[in-house]
């Protein structure tokens, strides 16, 4: 009787223990997810000066101009990494475009502006760099035996990574 | 910055031959004093029937070894011809200086382990590409432990090379790189990093993530795991400040040895590689700074 007792008091603290690193490990994710937003917020309040910085010499890029400050205003609204991440992209296009304009990379204000954001991607790498390697922990928690039985008993999902092809994309030199 | 066999071919043309006979000589010199007191030894310990004549013949060995002048002149010799002239002719803005070494409070910034014993010699200093300086030199840390009994006993905590390099940068933040199984600080600052390989081998500590992870690219992580995979050394790593700080447990080094060839090629392309790794990767850490502006 005595050892009935004992297995399932052991039994009952490894659950206890398992569950509770779980939910450790998921929370640095979404910590991890949250350093993210913070950035690509960070670098999206800059659009509005970007833009501004940009239509005086590119008046006819104004579609994008146009489809950017929507975007932003719906990842503003309802923040979501996806959303961001496409945003970002589009953010990087903005710079892109300043290469057909000699006369605007010698804008000052755009230079300004092209350092922060520099240093607002590099961040932004780093950020989606702690996310993975939180997710790595996390999902290896979840998949390897005997945590996957908890996981599996108490709704613990696997989560998503950085997309290789979606960071290379984000890559571009600024 | 010259290719390694350049130099050691300049090295050998300038100052090798005297030095192997140098070498030759004192190795000679010593062989047959030793072998001299193993026989009388061994003639006297069957005529006393004492084992203590052995003994007697082993320090008598260890004695002419230490007090030799040849060897003494041949150490020295090896520091200031080939030490000297391979340091030269890497890079002509860095000196040799057998007799110096890196101040205690230097290594101690670095905060690499507790020791009770420092010792600092061959100081290698100068300034890099960029105007950077750097000091490296040979570190010994000990610390004695005393047992139940009273007797204490010195053990080496650390015995390599320890090199510091000045960066023109503040970093707002440490980050400490130490071989796995090292862990000394908290483990709140531990980082998991994005790489399973480098996780096995390297424990990364830091008060900012982010900043860790500006710094620690994939290319510096893969640096650091082939030089280990190469070399059989972790290279350690502290930077704090302005301050950039690299270890290698290499044991003694730019020490002549007697029962190798003067101007050892293995040696001296050793020497080398941990040099130029430690330019290569400072150089690389110093472009992230300056790139991610952190």
């Amino acid at each position: 009787m005595n050892i009935v007792i004992v297995v399932v008091v052991l039994l009952l603290i490894y659950v206890f223990m398992t569950y509770n690193s779980l939910i450790t490990k998921r929370n640095k994710v979404k910590q991890a997810a949250s350093g993210i937003d913070v950035y690509l917020t960070q670098r999206f309040e800059l659009i509005p000066n970007l833009v501004e910085c940009v239509k005086g010499y590119a008046e006819h890029e104004k579609e994008i101009f146009e489809e950017i400050s929507k975007m932003r205003e719906k990842y503003l609204k309802n923040k979501n990494l996806k959303d961001g991440e496409i945003l970002n992209n589009e953010c990087n296009k903005i710079i892109a475009i300043s290469e057909n304009y000699p006369e605007l990379k010698a804008n000052e204000q755009f230079l300004e502006l092209q350092k922060k954001l520099s240093k607002m991607e590099s961040q932004l790498q780093a950020a989606r760099r702690i996310y993975n390697s939180e997710v790595n922990v996390y999902n290896n928690k979840v998949q390897t035996f005997p945590s996957n039985i908890m996981a599996s008993l108490f709704n613990f999902k696997e989560e998503e990574y950085f997309q290789a092809e979606q960071e290379a994309t984000n890559n571009i030199k600024l | 910055m010259k290719n390694f066999n350049d130099i050691y071919e300049k090295i050998y043309a300038e100052c090798s031959q005297p030095l192997e006979e140098l070498r030759k000589k004192t190795r000679n010199g010593i062989t047959t004093v030793i072998l001299i007191s193993i026989i009388v030894g061994i003639i006297l310990t069957i005529i006393t029937r004492s084992i203590f004549m052995i003994f007697l013949a082993i320090i008598i060995s260890i004695f002419y070894i230490a007090l030799s002048k040849n060897n003494k002149n041949y150490r020295t010799m090896f520091k200031e011809k080939i030490i000297k002239s391979f340091v030269k002719e890497y890079s002509d803005s860095l000196e040799f200086y057998p007799t110096k070494g890196i101040s205690e409070m230097t290594y101690r910034q670095a905060k690499f382990e507790y020791y009770e014993r420092y010792h600092s010699e061959d100081l290698i200093t100068g300034t890099l590409e960029g105007g950077y300086a750097i000091n490296m030199a040979e570190v010994q840390t000990e610390t004695e432990e005393t047992d139940s009994d009273g007797n204490r006993t010195t053990y080496t905590v650390f015995h390599g090379l320890f090199a510091e390099i000045g960066l023109d940068k503040m970093i707002n933040s440490d980050i400490r790189i130490r071989r796995d199984g090292m862990s000394l600080f908290n483990k709140k600052d531990k980082i998991e990093m994005d790489s399973g390989e480098f996780e096995k081998k390297f424990n990364v500590y830091s008060t900012d993530k982010i900043i860790a992870m500006q710094l620690l690219t994939s290319d510096i992580m893969d640096m650091l795991l082939d030089f280990k995979e190469k070399n059989k050394i972790t290279p350690e790593i502290t930077i704090e400040g302005n301050k950039f700080y690299i270890r290698f447990a290499t044991g003694s080094v730019f020490e002549a040895k007697l029962m190798k060839k003067a101007l050892d090629y293995d040696t001296l392309k050793r020497y080398y590689d941990i040099i130029n790794f430690t330019l290569d990767l400072t150089e690389k850490f110093l472009k992230n700074i300056n790139e991610t502006e952190v």
